[in-house]
């Protein structure tokens, strides 16, 4: 049994970890960026008596002309081919709707699921109505982003193997600009646990299943994970929670340095805001001497 | 309340866990998460504290007025407890979201101090006045387990507490006329150490859990709050959610709440004694992280 | 019980006169400790015993269902209404939910209680609810919502053992279908003293602040004997942990007798429903 009660006057402050390179300039809300003249307005930007000026606090972003300011933290703005974690929160009319957070719920259409079995055809009346057999409330996929509405809400789609319905696990939910966008989203970590990290935010980590049927819908409950696999997906999960605590890229070397970091803890022993900094400031300088 | 949603897999994943007593951020059945606590922290009151218990943040401050008696118990004084779920802590307390929440904690928390709570120590004139002790407690952020968090902050809170000297008093025909000592410093503490702190012990699968996470209280088919004083004995029991026990498992759930609350009870006491010896050049960190 | 604005309720500071009777009062709860010290209760019953039991379901004729209940001196009626669709509901409910209400007739205790619900009553109303709710097949009631009424006509003492009780009695009359059917008991705890079904004046003696470190409080269960479940434990005072197994024992055991007693009842109405239908 385990309960500690610190003072908070005792606790050791430690600032968030400074970046190895010279920060850039953020601006703020009514903050002059440049004259307009041949620069187009972008997100985060209004143009007033002739110059650019920021309505969000954040970086700018130049692409050829278009000035934009992207805010520090933010929701998820999705971009077409983005691998996201969701979650199912509603059943509509030949679509789900999904939370992945980002401002609006995404949709996923009947159409752009794999049938079970792998069959391909047009989807009928039967489709529509054993949708919830499929997905239901509360169910998390896999999926990725497929297209980007007028509105801004985005369209998932799970046409490929690697995507579908995740089981037993644990999901993690961190900023989604701590994500770093990369090749591959799916890593099989050397521990023995698959991690797939969301461009959205949401982290899934569960065992390695090699023999898993790809397309299947259905979620096997009866299986009882072991204690060995549990323990790594814990320890994922906390090392994970440290290094989104003190703002650091969450990719699969981030985590793997940090993982050889945390041995030296229980995982228990990760919950503690000392062995959290400890561990985001071992694995901030192995990056860094590896030149990341 | 809860803004989190779970499907049948995770359940199962986090009740194997419990089963295996490892569960999902590898604490045991009994562990508690890592607590902060912060004593003095607002000016204007005679005793506040605040304390962290992962995501959950409480806010506790005990103000101190004088007042009349009940004519029941002349010799008494009054404490009341108010419980404030701030719209800040989750979307669902806006506007009367938090109120029914808020009624039980304060309700509950009246149960559970009462029976030890020694009300004539309030007492300044018997008959004529008394103290009264106003317990505000403000959720700031609710991240699971209000009921023990609340309860240790309150306590903390009590303990800081300290009621100013009555320096004389003079009786004027029908009124009386106390003198208060003006000296901020000049106050006597209130003894507060044996009140008890509140231990939820979560049901799921065929075990229970100590602390239990908003996830692990979706999962859970029942809970039961015990409220413990340090020497173990039990003031007050309740049940919340929908589940019902078996007697022998309601037995050991109780059996085993009281052994952790003595344990929670002397880890605060050590942590107070702590900061009661650290006095002199205490900085205030308040809410900057 | 709907709350009126415009009722006269008195002028406001008035005090109830028994309050200023604080010697009398404190006189009579010695004297019951004392008699209670020698196992007397001063209604004469021993001390393990329940208060006799007068049950009548079916006398609310607009309610679907509803009961009677007198235990001793403490008398309520429960109604139970049709299940409705829940109003203003936005998301879609698995479980049926259950709207209890509390009430204690203005006129029921001892001090004048006002018509708007106090904590006490709203903790009295969740404790009810939390009782009922595992024993009614919440899953056959989806998106709609059970009423249940409860007004204590005179407080008596073990009032929320005998609003369960009721209640489940009640509901069984409004033939909502339940796992098993519900009873509750009280105990209060005066020092080494085990009584069951205490009455008001017990029961303060029971709740009364205690200097040393002596057993009091009161402690109630609510029961569903074959499936052998409890739905509700409440518990106040100051005990030691030890005799919770004691407690829990000797409560369970007054369940089952109760248990007898409400299905013996319920059978009863049956039967005799089925005579007056045969006339």
């Amino acid at each position: 049994m385990n309960i500690s009660i610190s003072l908070a006057s005792k606790k050791t402050r430690h600032a968030v970890l400074k970046p190895s390179s010279n920060p850039p300039i953020i601006f703020t809300p009514g903050e002059k960026i440049r004259d307009q003249t041949g620069f187009m307005r972008g997100h985060g930007t209004y143009v007033s008596a002739g110059s650019l000026k920021a309505t969000v606090a954040g970086v700018e972003q130049n692409i050829n002309k278009l000035v934009t300011v992207s805010p520090l933290r933010c929701r998820y703005n999705g971009e077409i081919g983005d691998v996201v974690i969701a979650r199912v929160t509603e059943l509509v009319h030949k679509r789900w709707k999904v939370d992945i957070n980002a401002r609006l719920d995404a949709v996923l259409l009947l159409t752009s699921i794999q049938l079970p079995g792998g069959e391909l055809r047009r989807r009928g009346m039967e489709d529509e109505q054993s949708m919830r057999s499929y997905l239901s409330e509360g169910d998390l996929i896999s999926a990725e982003v497929h297209s980007v509405f007028a509105d801004g809400s985005l369209s998932l789609h799970m046409r490929s193997l690697k995507y579908g319905k995740l089981g037993q696990g644990v999901l993690v939910k961190v900023q989604s600009n701590l994500i770093k966008r990369s090749k591959n989203h799916f890593h099989n970590l050397s521990a023995g646990v698959s991690v797939i990290l969301g461009n959205n935010g949401y982290i899934w980590i569960e065992p390695t299943n090699d023999n898993k049927d790809p397309v299947g819908f259905e979620v096997d409950l009866q299986q009882v994970v072991d204690i060995g696999d549990r323990q790594t997906i814990s320890r994922v999960r906390n090392v994970v929670l440290a290094l989104s605590y003190y703002k650091m890229l969450i990719y699969d070397t981030s985590i793997q340095y940090a993982l050889e970091e945390s041995n030296k803890y229980t995982v228990s022993d990760l919950l503690t805001a000392e062995a959290c900094y400890d561990i985001a400031n071992l694995t901030r300088h192995r990056l860094q001497a590896m030149g990341e | 309340m809860s803004l989190v949603s779970l499907n049948e897999a995770e359940k199962v994943y986090i009740i194997h866990g419990v089963e295996e007593n490892f569960r999902c951020d590898g604490r045991s059945r009994q562990d508690y998460r890592p607590l902060e606590l912060e004593m003095d922290i607002v000016s204007n009151a005679n005793g506040s504290a605040r304390l962290r218990l992962a995501n959950s943040d409480i806010l506790v401050c005990v103000k101190v007025e004088i007042d009349t008696p009940l004519p029941e118990a002349p010799k008494d004084g009054k404490i009341e407890y108010f419980v404030d779920c701030s719209a800040n802590a989750t979307p669902a307390f806006e506007g009367r979201g938090g109120e029914h929440l808020a009624a039980e904690l304060s309700r509950f928390l009246c149960l559970a101090h009462g029976p030890v709570f020694n009300l004539s120590k309030l007492c300044i004139v018997p008959g004529q006045s008394c103290w009264k002790l106003f317990v505000d407690v403000l959720i700031l952020e609710c991240g699971g387990n209000l009921f023990d968090a609340v309860s240790l902050a309150a306590k903390a809170a009590l303990c800081n507490t300290s009621l100013p000297n009555i320096v004389g008093t003079y009786e004027d025909g029908q009124n009386i006329d106390l003198q208060i000592s003006d000296d901020p410093f000049d106050t006597k503490p209130l003894e507060a150490s044996d009140l008890p702190v509140l231990v939820s012990l979560c049901k799921i699968g065929n075990s229970y859990v100590a602390d239990p996470t908003i996830e692990e209280e979706i999962c859970g088919a029942g809970c039961i709050v015990v409220s413990v004083t340090p020497k173990g004995n039990v003031t007050a029991v309740l049940k919340k959610g929908a589940g019902s026990f078996m007697p022998d498992t309601l037995n050991e759930i109780i059996m085993s709440g009281s052994h952790i609350g003595i344990l929670l009870n002397k880890a605060l006491n050590e942590t107070l004694i702590q900061d009661m010896s650290s006095n002199v050049c205490k900085q205030q960190y308040g809410f900057l992280k | 019980m709907p709350t009126n604005v415009y009722r006269v309720q008195g002028p406001e500071g008035t005090v109830p006169y028994q309050q200023y009777l604080i010697e009398r009062n404190n006189n009579k709860l010695e004297e019951i400790a004392t008699s209670l010290m020698k196992d007397v209760r001063c209604d004469g019953r021993d001390i393990s015993a329940h208060r006799n039991l007068c049950i009548k379901t079916g006398i609310v004729t607009q309610a679907k269902g509803s009961a009677y209940l007198e235990c001793g001196s403490t008398k309520l009626i429960c109604s139970v209404f049709d299940p409705k669709e829940v109003p203003n509901k936005v998301e879609y409910a698995k479980t049926g939910e259950l709207q209890c209400e509390f009430k204690f007739a203005t006129f029921s205790c001892r001090q004048r209680r006002t018509y708007t619900r106090d904590s006490e009553e709203r903790q009295l109303c969740n404790e009810l609810r939390r009782a009922l709710e595992p024993a009614i097949c919440r899953g056959e009631f989806a998106n709609f919502e059970i009423h249940i009424n409860v007004l204590v006509l005179e407080n008596d003492g073990s009032v929320l053992a005998a609003a369960i009780t009721a209640a489940g009695l009640a509901l069984m009359d409004g033939c909502i279908p339940m796992y098993d059917v519900i009873v509750a008991t009280s105990l209060g705890i005066y020092k080494n003293k085990i009584l069951v079904d205490p009455t008001y004046d017990e029961e303060t003696l029971c709740s009364s602040t205690i200097d040393n470190g002596e057993n009091r409080g009161t402690v109630m269960l609510a029961y569903m004997k074959n499936l052998q479940q409890i739905t509700e434990f409440a518990q106040n005072g100051s005990m030691d942990v030890n005799m919770f197994p004691e407690y829990v024992q000797i409560l369970t055991n007054h369940n089952c007798k109760l248990y007898k007693l409400v299905i013996s009842a319920a059978r009863k109405d049956v039967i005799e429903h089925f005579e007056n239908e045969n006339e």
